[in-house]
């Protein structure tokens, strides 16, 4: 990981740079993240306000996304929903992307009777419809916003637990690994120093293609109900109450999907984009 | 004066994984028998060359010295001391070192050379005060300006990645250092650079080696004693001038004749080695040589020989040997 940062920090900006999807993607998940963290600053309206004598606007100067069924602004709302989406699927990716790690390290490194057990356990969550565990944890623990993110966690933990289990078994038994048992290196220093910089950098890969995803199931869930408790916006929940009032306002629908496409379609662009330009393999192009 | 090293009657054994069912059947478990009968001594400042093809167990003889691999049976000794428990390994770990056959793939690839380079005083707890020092005074003894301390191990070329493992294995000042082909994978003339400089090494520290290696040419150049290895069994064990002047073993005489020759015309065609190495899971009956040995007699189809000394520090595992 510290290697590809610093090798190429530079040459990887400037390899994002030249691709012209890369860049979008960056500009769009970087404009996400500054609402995200401005959201008070920049959105017209309190989200939660309340103004019913206005309710179903269409959009206007006063409103540029129109209202919803409580009259409440769109526009600060989808802002807020951004603050929302990210925080989730940035707290879920990354505690999840943590218990993968640790999991996928003792089971690649620690003695086979214990690698066969969490292997186990991994297939046996991955065998189970995710919505279906989904609804099952949410059932015991209740809707909210924790609930969610425990479910996202517990949905993508096996996945990321495998990889690094499978970079993990095809390094211990590389020489470099082999050289530092011979020098009588303890297995704590094998693990932090030899094996999690070269297996940490893929996974910073993977979860970063995996934000979309998140942000999708966090709007399904909540869209269905199951996430984020109503009147906190969230893209899922915006886009259910654009749905209830479709004959009364098609329009909301529209806006209310919106940032959810454009943010699945950003942080799927910065992601390729980010992957091809950390492979040291992919960086030499014929010159023509 | 006692050995560095000894290892006797060393044998290593696998059995293939065999699935929970059929272990409860009464066939024994199918054995494969990697190295039997291993008997050698490395004396003080010695360099010992054992020789082999690919497949002979070389490397895995390497593995077993350092611990890696586990022997079904025999005994390890370092300096008159036996090898049985981890802490008699980690303490032999202080004193002798292993180098592995790939140089690039046996540097942690994260990490820059000066780091790779005083590993191993780090993990003796003695990490010097001033690394970056201690790393350049390491690279200047096998030839390396300090520069390279700040490179990673993919940006160095095959005969710098094999100096700074030179370095790293000489580190701690040991007392033997184990070599799987030291110039595998590079050219004739780094091949020359590195032996020249392990040579150098060997008079300046009084260091034993152990090298191991396919290349006949380089084991005649360098060491003083050579061990012959086919199949997992010592075949001929004797000093250099000995081993080339006259060999006793076939399958010896068979390498020397196949080594190229700067005239053509006296290369023996008659005597070089036909066909491939046996697979270890179908060793041949009696001697492991038979099917390939240009004098096979009946004998050696049913026995297998046994290594017996002949004269001065030589020994053969051979019926009829080569007088």
């Amino acid at each position: 990981m510290c290697s590809v940062a610093s090798r190429g920090s530079r040459t990887a900006w400037r390899a994002l740079r030249a691709d012209a999807l890369g860049m979008m993607g960056f500009v769009i998940v970087a404009t996400f993240i500054a609402m995200a963290l401005f959201a008070p600053w920049i959105a017209p309206y309190d989200p939660l306000k309340i103004d019913v004598a206005h309710k179903f606007a269409t959009p206007s100067l006063s409103h540029f996304a129109g209202t919803d069924q409580l009259g409440r602004d769109l526009l600060s709302r989808l802002i807020y929903g951004a603050r929302t989406a990210l925080g989730i699927a940035l707290t879920a990716t990354g505690i999840a992307g943590l218990c993968g790690i640790l999991l996928g390290i003792i089971a690649g490194y620690g003695p086979r009777w214990l690698d066969a057990l969490l292997v186990l356990v991994f297939d046996s969550l991955t065998s189970l419809p995710m919505i279906m565990l989904a609804l099952a944890v949410i059932t015991v623990l209740g809707p909210g916003t924790a609930t969610l993110i425990f479910v996202i966690i517990i949905i993508s933990v096996p996945g990321y637990a495998r990889f690094i289990r499978a970079q993990t078994l095809s390094l211990v038994r590389s020489d470099f690994i082999l050289a530092e048992r011979v020098m009588d290196a303890s297995h704590l220093r094998i693990i932090l120093i030899h094996l999690l910089p070269n297996v940490a950098g893929q996974l910073l890969i993977v979860l970063s293609m995996d934000i979309p995803i998140v942000i999708m199931l966090e709007a399904g869930l909540s869209y269905l109900s199951l996430g984020v408790k109503p009147p906190t916006p969230s893209w899922g929940n915006i886009l259910y109450d654009a749905y209830i009032a479709l004959r009364q306002s098609p329009f909301m629908v529209v806006v209310a999907g919106l940032p959810l496409v454009l943010a699945t379609l950003g942080f799927t662009f910065l992601g390729e984009a980010l992957r091809d330009a950390l492979d040291p393999r992919l960086q030499l192009k014929v010159i023509r | 004066m006692s050995a560095v090293f000894e290892i006797r009657d060393g044998a290593v054994d696998l059995v293939p994984p065999v699935p929970v069912l059929k272990r409860l059947s009464p066939d024994p478990a199918l054995r494969i028998n990697i190295l039997r009968g291993i008997n050698f001594a490395i004396a003080p400042g010695e360099v010992l060359g054992l020789v082999g093809e690919s497949g002979s167990g070389k490397s895995t003889l390497a593995r077993v010295m350092v611990g890696l691999q586990p022997m079904s049976q025999g005994s390890l000794a370092f300096e008159g001391k036996p090898l049985i428990t981890r802490q008699d390994f980690s303490a032999f770990r202080r004193r002798g070192a292993l180098m592995f056959q790939d140089p690039v793939a046996s540097l942690s690839p994260r990490r820059k050379v000066e780091q790779l380079v005083i590993e191993p005083f780090v993990i003796q707890g003695q990490a010097p005060p001033d690394l970056s020092a201690r790393a350049a005074q390491l690279l200047e003894r096998v030839g390396l300006p300090a520069s390279i301390g700040q490179r990673y191990p993919h940006e160095l070329s095959g005969g710098q990645a094999r100096r700074v493992c030179v370095a790293r294995a000489l580190a701690l000042n040991p007392s033997l250092l184990i070599a799987d082909e030291p110039t595998a994978g590079l050219d004739v003339s780094v091949q020359a650079e590195i032996l020249n400089l392990m040579t150098g090494l060997k008079t300046d520290l009084g260091l034993s080696f152990l090298i191991i290696t396919h290349n006949l040419a380089m084991v005649r150049h360098v060491s003083s004693r050579i061990a012959i290895l086919y199949l997992g069994r010592l075949v001929e064990l004797g000093t250099t001038r000995e081993i080339f002047a006259r060999p006793a073993h076939h399958y010896t005489q068979s390498l020397i004749a196949s080594e190229p020759q700067p005239d053509p015309r006296k290369r023996r065609s008659d005597l070089a080695l036909k066909g491939e190495i046996p697979s270890v899971l179908a060793r041949p009956v009696g001697c492991a040589f038979h099917t390939r040995c240009p004098a096979v007699r009946p004998l050696c189809k049913t026995a297998e020989p046994k290594l017996a000394a002949t004269n001065a520090g030589r020994a053969t595992a051979c019926h009829y040997p080569i007088t």
